[in-house]
């Protein structure tokens, strides 16, 4: 029964995060020259700012063991999962495959992210999208992008 | 004052200026009204577009489609009772029951004027001062410099909603990737973890779309869409002589409010537009009017949030500091063009700077000629289904970013911001302080690096130069006044238990 403990769950995930994020960041910027006050080296701003947030971290880490909070939403995973893999469709396809295809394909799989998913609707929106910006941003702009293989 | 106001016309007055004007206006209307997108997203995706245009056509643009999307934010808070923007929240209450009421036409006109009224004056106010502020500059060292920025901070953290404490923590987190990439003096890669399309920092654009464009379509294909948009034909457009009593001395109280909140780092249209509300209940004969279709909270609100959008630029242009995101977005627009923002700018460039002021009223005026006629069109927007919406910003989001650098690893960086800003989101926390801090972080570590210097090292700087101590002190009472009551509160929680 160890999840009745956490009384603020949302909090308590914050915590760790920044303090997680605080102790890697301060162990690096250990390792930094650190200077003197006087001049200051790389890795004595970073040593700040991350102890600080460490500090923040404990601070919400006490608060979220004291008093009760909301608890954690669901996740989206079907959004999180197709809307970040379109953006790796773009970025990973537009070198080898062109501007075209990129938009076609990234707009595809975007559209999974939506409940409901409509093909037809969702195809003709990239190849909408592609032409658009084609038209935009090479014709009319000038932009160095290849449009085709 | 005249001079560099013509010096203004005449550059803002070029076809081609006015054309940009115009689209900025256009954009940052329909941006306001779409839901879910907001002026930082968009400012950003089209950021790298505006390195191939003239630095002063790119800043009237961006800076057009900031108050457009003012303008655009109330239409559809006022038909809809879904507020566009964080600033026409407060218009909504009051703006959606008249609309109910049959009165959406005055509220709409009501709205506009006032915005039209406070944005003359603050475009006034910003001729006026900013020759002043630019001397009150060349007072300043490093050191007063150092402690702006950590009073900017402060401000922008505790006036950001929810938990002031994981505000802290975003202001932070901010700072911590501002160190990303080579440091300035020595030339030491931190935190590159061996990209060396890390070297020269994470890009703004790049952190911007990724927090506020993608992970914000994450947050809103989890919300399904409800709206109810108020279907009467808006009979009578221009409101009646008694509403117009009513409304003008709101009017010009929110203007003064927003234009001296404005200034303020931190500040902004946002909170303008709650302080004006909260004072016109204050003041009114009839405060239980409020919240039930009083004309004075459309009118007070409208007028602050539009002057206080505009005062945010004075911090910007006399300083170089920007006060909210938005201006972080300009900062960059600035950067881009080479021009290293601050007092200098306005000696050097004259031009850009008395041409955007000028072009920040004709904005205004284009506004009410697009939006008082045209707000059926608008409110058509509105039914734009979202499926259809988000692949189209997530493109440009790409897009954006790419043409930035010519560069894909740095899509890639955007989509794990995408998550990391989805994953905040979840756990309530606000992103804004996140991105200004993220912005102020290279020049506050220069700043402080550059005052210790000067001081040879001594700490004390800070406190014993007086305008420095003002500030610093500011900065702490401010953080002890929101601080104070969460430790009592929390304090009478621990003893209830």
């Amino acid at each position: 029964m160890k999840r009745v403990m956490l009384r603020n769950p949302q909090d308590t995930v914050l915590s760790v995060i920044f303090i997680a994020i605080g102790l890697g960041g301060l162990v690096i910027s250990l390792g930094y020259p650190m200077g003197t006050l006087l001049r200051m080296g790389p890795g004595y701003f970073p040593s700040i700012i991350f102890s600080g947030l460490i500090l923040v971290g404990i601070i919400v880490a006490i608060g979220s063991l004291r008093f009760d909070g909301p608890r954690l939403e669901a996740w989206n995973w079907r959004a999180i999962i197709f809307l970040l893999g379109s953006v790796l469709v773009f970025a990973l396809l537009m070198r080898p495959l062109g501007f075209i295809a990129a938009i076609v394909l990234s707009v595809f799989v975007s559209g999974l992210a939506h409940s409901p998913f409509r093909p037809i609707r969702i195809l003709l929106l990239g190849c909408g999208l592609a032409l658009a910006s084609a038209l935009i941003f090479v014709t009319a702009l000038g932009l160095p992008i290849r449009l085709w293989p | 004052m005249i001079d560099n106001l013509l010096l203004g016309l005449s550059e803002a007055g070029t076809w081609m200026n006015l054309g940009f004007c115009f689209i900025g206006v256009m954009l940052g209307t329909v941006i306001g009204i779409l839901p879910g997108l907001g002026p930082v997203a968009t400012m950003s995706i089209l950021l790298p577009i505006t390195f191939g245009l003239p630095a002063p056509t790119a800043l009237i643009m961006l800076a057009g489609i900031y108050y457009g999307a003012q303008y655009g934010g109330s239409t559809t808070a006022i038909l809809v009772n879904l507020p566009g923007e964080a600033s026409s929240v407060i218009t909504a209450i009051d703006g959606y029951k008249m609309a109910l009421s049959g009165r959406a036409g005055a509220a709409l006109a009501i709205a506009a004027l006032g915005s039209f009224f406070a944005g003359t004056v603050s475009t006034m106010l910003i001729a006026a001062l900013g020759p002043l502020l630019t001397k009150l500059a060349q007072v300043f060292w490093p050191t007063e410099y150092f402690s702006l920025m950590v009073l900017g901070l402060v401000c922008c953290t505790i006036l950001a909603h929810g938990s002031v404490i994981k505000s802290i923590g975003m202001t932070f987190l901010g700072l911590a990737l501002g160190t990303v990439g080579s440091d300035v003096t020595s030339g030491y890669l931190r935190f590159t973890f061996g990209f060396i399309d890390l070297s020269d920092g994470l890009d703004f654009v790049t952190v911007a779309t990724g927090l506020f464009g993608i992970a914000e379509i994450l947050r809103n294909l989890e919300n399904p869409e409800r709206r109810s948009i108020v279907t009467q034909r808006i009979s009578r457009l221009w409101p009646s002589k008694t509403e117009f009593a009513q409304a003008w001395p709101a009017v010009v109280r929110g203007t003064a409010i927003g234009s001296i909140l404005g200034t303020l780092p931190g500040g902004g249209a946002t909170l303008s537009s709650f302080a004006s509300y909260t004072l016109e209940k204050k003041l009114s004969a009839h405060p239980e009017k409020f919240g039930k279709g009083a004309i004075e909270g459309v009118a007070g609100p409208e007028s602050a949030n539009n002057a206080g959008a505009q005062a945010a630029f004075i911090p910007l242009l006399s300083l170089g500091i920007p006060s909210n995101a938005v201006m972080a977005v300009m900062i960059g627009a600035l950067m881009i063009q080479g021009i290293a923002p601050g007092p200098m700018v306005m000696s050097q460039q004259p031009a850009l700077f008395w041409g955007l002021i000028v072009s920040m009223w004709i904005g205004n005026a284009m506004l009410l000629v697009i939006n008082l006629p045209m707000v059926g069109l608008w409110v058509r927007l509105l039914k734009v289904p979202y499926d259809l919406l988000y692949p189209v910003v997530l493109i440009f989001c790409c897009i954006g970013v790419y043409t930035i650098s010519n560069n894909t690893f740095f899509i890639i960086v955007m989509a794990c911001f995408a998550l990391g800003g989805y994953i905040l989101l979840k756990l309530e926390c606000e992103l804004a302080p996140l991105l200004l801090s993220f912005v102020l972080s290279p020049l506050i570590e220069e700043n402080l690096r550059r005052a210790l210097l000067l001081s040879r090292g001594d700490p004390m700087t800070f406190v014993t130069r007086p305008i420095s101590l003002g500030l610093l002190i500011a900065a702490v009472l401010l953080l002890a006044m929101v601080c104070l009551p969460y430790i009592n509160r929390t304090r009478e929680k621990a003893f209830a238990e």
